[in-house]
């Protein structure tokens, strides 16, 4: 599809999707604000899965500049989550990329990715909240880079009043190919990050820290963000980040920017008791 | 899979295995999705933001219990006490509390018992959204409350039962009572959280119109004030039943309000098992999860619903409860619903008092509700009510900027004292009623009891006010004392004398 009509359908999806995040339907809400998602505004995210029966519609925003780049890029990475089974969710991406190529930076569709969290346990006396996820990057789109891959993620997140510590790590299987030019499924990833919760405000901060390897052959990225997610009106929560590499890879800065919305349909609820 | 690989995977494993009897599962589930959620918090914030603080003051509670040795906990109550009254009441948060952030010991000792909170505290919030749906017409809403009541139910593992529960489990196990007995103030507090938690559903059936019910709703928000006046005189001495505080929505939904009573029962029956040192620490969680079971069990210690209605009778009266959450009040008995509760601080009052009738509260802000004294040829409570009104108007026509409205409520030879000075009704005018306009429409007030004396044509009425807001670059905080003197002139009351005073306030502690 030429770059010209990727861009269109991308303002299009965008906006359709800016109508949906702004009707009144009914959201989670309220403290959707405390619910880390992946990439939003951080890599890192929580162990827990979007209520059951709840679907989560999220529409972030991401530029990123790396070092000795010809340019940056833009990435709408609109994603949707429903919760299947009690503490198990599935989801789906989808997203478009204005990315540099040899013709100049192009509009283009970086994939497909569909992924499953399943969490074991919400944190007890013992344990932290502990969740495993899988990912499926399908190559479609022209910035979707070579072949399927399959990534396997172990999350754990652990509170101390206000504050809560996440830990990720992720593995990719499969030979090393070209990656997708947004949302890239890295060789391995292992990050943490701490955030704390200001109730009166409903807004969350984040720090995290974490290393990652693009492929096999590339050198290991070490970067750090900063984030906060706030709660817009009950039905509604942005989030925004800074993300900036730690050594000579890595991104000069990246800024994520998003906008999330949770709801049900009646008709997928159970009946009478 | 290499060994070495396998060795940290199965080592995982069995450390999971072992603590799998001390884990829950997460289990949360969204609530029933219509265009009425979170009318309540759009059309009554001062109603919706003040549970979200009721959600902290739960929080808190568990998390203090928990945590504090007996010797200290008093202390530590008595810190969050003064935190939620003077404090968090009064600027509630626009949202939910993320209750695992403020009990976070607690809810790892006993999420499932969180969580049943709070998918009962979804279903006391979606009836309030309900019944705030102007777009729905009564028989829409009767329907759909049933229909967001079956879904609650639904969920078998969480619901509370529909049927009521016996007052032997509240009462008469061996750690019953504990709580109520050792920290009778905080108590109260959860008790008038529960009062309001059940009473707000009455003006919001009683009320016709919105502005009918903005007022009603007004009016209950003011008679919980009132029970945190002068604390804990006011407090009810035994816990709310939603059959006698809400006898209308009780009728309708018997359903709902027997699984609030049941909720509420549940709420002291956990108060008592971490506070009794009956209960070890390494068992509390196991006797916890044994009184949620059955609580969810609707065939085991159950009462029939004709005596579920009669229980709060059998209990002391609505009046030992709180009172009722609309219409007339019945005079406290001398020294205050409290008064026989041992209470330090308590003082008894030589007056005794009645509340007008809350239709007289229309439109008017977060105030008390009007106390009036009794006594030979003194004035009733239609006067009272007529002269609480005019307050209300005068109040309503400052902050509307209605200074014809402000000007036709003062007699021709009104005074006003304030600032040190004395202004006539011109002067006033033209001096100091643009400036008090001004103040009154920057900032927020927040008005306590109104009280109301009449004797014959003359009544007075007496009133605190916290303040608090920015006007022209100036941050206030502080608490203003107002006095009014009204006349009767023929069929109306008319202001004669206002004299206002204020001074700074202390920052919350």
């Amino acid at each position: 599809m030429p770059s010209r009509l990727i861009e269109m359908a991308t303002i299009r999806i965008m906006l359709i999707l800016a109508v949906v995040l702004a009707a009144p339907s009914v959201a989670r809400a309220q403290l959707d604000y405390r619910n880390l998602d992946d990439d939003r505004p951080t890599l890192i995210e929580d162990a827990y899965p979007v209520e059951h029966y709840a679907f989560e519609l999220v529409a972030p925003w991401r530029y990123s500049r790396a070092r000795g780049a010809p340019g940056g890029v833009h990435a709408f990475i609109p994603e949707l989550e429903y919760g299947l089974f009690s503490n198990f969710h599935l989801g789906v991406k989808l997203p478009i990329a204005r990315a540099p190529t040899s013709t100049g930076p192009e509009w283009g569709i970086s994939g497909v990715r569909g992924f499953a969290l399943y969490n074991f346990n919400t944190e007890g006396r013992w344990l932290p909240g502990l969740a495993v996820r899988a990912d499926a990057a399908f190559p479609v789109g022209t910035h979707a880079g070579e072949g399927t891959r399959f990534t396997a993620k172990v999350i754990a997140t652990r509170s101390w009043g206000q504050s809560r510590i996440h830990l990720n790590g992720a593995y990719t299987f499969g030979t090393d190919r070209p990656l997708a030019a947004a949302d890239a499924s890295h060789r391995w990833w292992l990050g943490g990050a701490v955030d704390r919760t200001l109730f009166r405000q409903s807004a969350l901060l984040i720090i995290e820290l974490y290393a990652l390897r693009p492929t096999s052959a590339e050198p290991v990225e070490v970067n750090t963000s900063l984030g906060v997610r706030y709660q817009l009106t009950p039905l509604a929560v942005c989030d925004l980040g800074i993300a900036r590499r730690l050594r000579r890879t890595g991104p000069d800065y990246e800024i994520t920017l998003g906008v999330s919305r949770a709801f049900a349909l009646a008709g997928l609820l159970p009946g009478r008791p | 899979m290499s060994f070495h690989r396998l060795v940290p995977a199965i080592v995982l494993l069995c450390v999971l295995s072992a603590t799998a009897d001390a884990q829950d599962q997460r289990d949360e589930q969204f609530y029933y999705p219509g265009k009425f959620n979170w009318a309540f918090l759009k059309t009554y914030p001062e109603g919706g933001r003040l549970f979200n603080a009721f959600d902290y003051g739960h929080a808190v509670l568990y998390e203090r219990l928990l945590t504090k040795p007996a010797p200290e906990r008093e202390a530590a109550l008595e810190k969050e006490y003064q935190f939620l009254t003077t404090n968090l009441l009064i600027r509630p948060p626009r949202y939910a509390v993320a209750e695992e952030v403020i009990e976070p010991t607690y809810a790892k000792l006993a999420w499932r018992a969180k969580q049943m909170f709070d998918w009962a505290h979804v279903l006391h919030r979606q009836i309030y959204d309900i019944y705030a749906d102007e777009g729905l017409d009564p028989a829409a809403r009767d329907t759909l409350i049933e229909r967001v009541t079956d879904y609650y139910l639904s969920r078998k593992d969480y619901a509370f039962t529909a049927a009521p529960k016996s007052m032997v489990l509240m009462d008469e196990q061996y750690f019953s009572q504990g709580f109520r007995e050792s920290h009778p103030k905080f108590n109260g507090l959860i008790w008038a959280y529960h009062w309001l938690q059940v009473g707000l559903y009455e003006p919001l059936i009683i009320g016709t119109t919105p502005a009918e019910k903005k007022a009603g709703v007004k009016a209950t928000l003011a008679r919980f004030w009132t029970m945190l006046e002068d604390a804990p005189r006011n407090f009810p001495t035994m816990m709310p039943m939603t059959s006698a505080i809400a006898p209308r929505f009780s009728a309708k939904h018997p359903r709902a309000a027997v699984i609030f009573d049941n909720l509420h029962m549940m709420h002291d029956i956990i108060s008592d098992i971490l506070v009794a040192d009956t209960v070890p620490r390494d068992r509390k969680r196991a006797v916890i999860y044994a009184q949620l079971a059955e609580f969810r069990n609707g065939s085991r210690n159950v009462i029939s619903m004709e005596e579920w209605h009669h229980m709060a009778e059998m209990m002391g009266g609505i009046n030992s409860m709180g009172g009722p959450a609309t219409g007339l009040l019945e005079p406290p008995p001398a020294g205050g619903a409290m008064a026989g509760m041992q209470y330090g601080g308590a003082k008894p009052v030589p007056d005794t008092s009645a509340h007008a009738h809350p239709s007289a509260l229309l439109e008017r802000p977060t105030i008390a509700p009007p106390t009036h004294e009794h006594g030979a040829g003194l004035g009733s409570a239609s006067d009272s009510s007529e002269v609480v009104a005019l307050v209300v108007r005068f109040d309503a026509a400052m902050a509307a900027g209605d200074s014809a409205g402000v000007l036709a409520l003062l007699a021709d030879d009104a005074v006003i004292l304030e600032s040190g000075g004395v202004e006539t009704r011109a002067e006033f005018r033209s001096h100091h009623l643009a400036a008090d306009i001004s103040f009154a429409r920057a900032v927020k007030r927040l008005r306590g009891p109104i009280r109301v004396r009449i004797l014959g044509d003359a009544a007075w009425a007496s009133s605190t006010t916290t303040v608090e807001g920015e006007l022209r670059g100036r941050q206030t905080n502080s608490v203003s004392a107002e006095l009014m003197v009204m006349a009767r002139e023929g069929v109306a009351w008319k202001i004669r004398a206002i004299h206002w005073s204020s001074r700074n306030r202390r920052p919350p502690g």
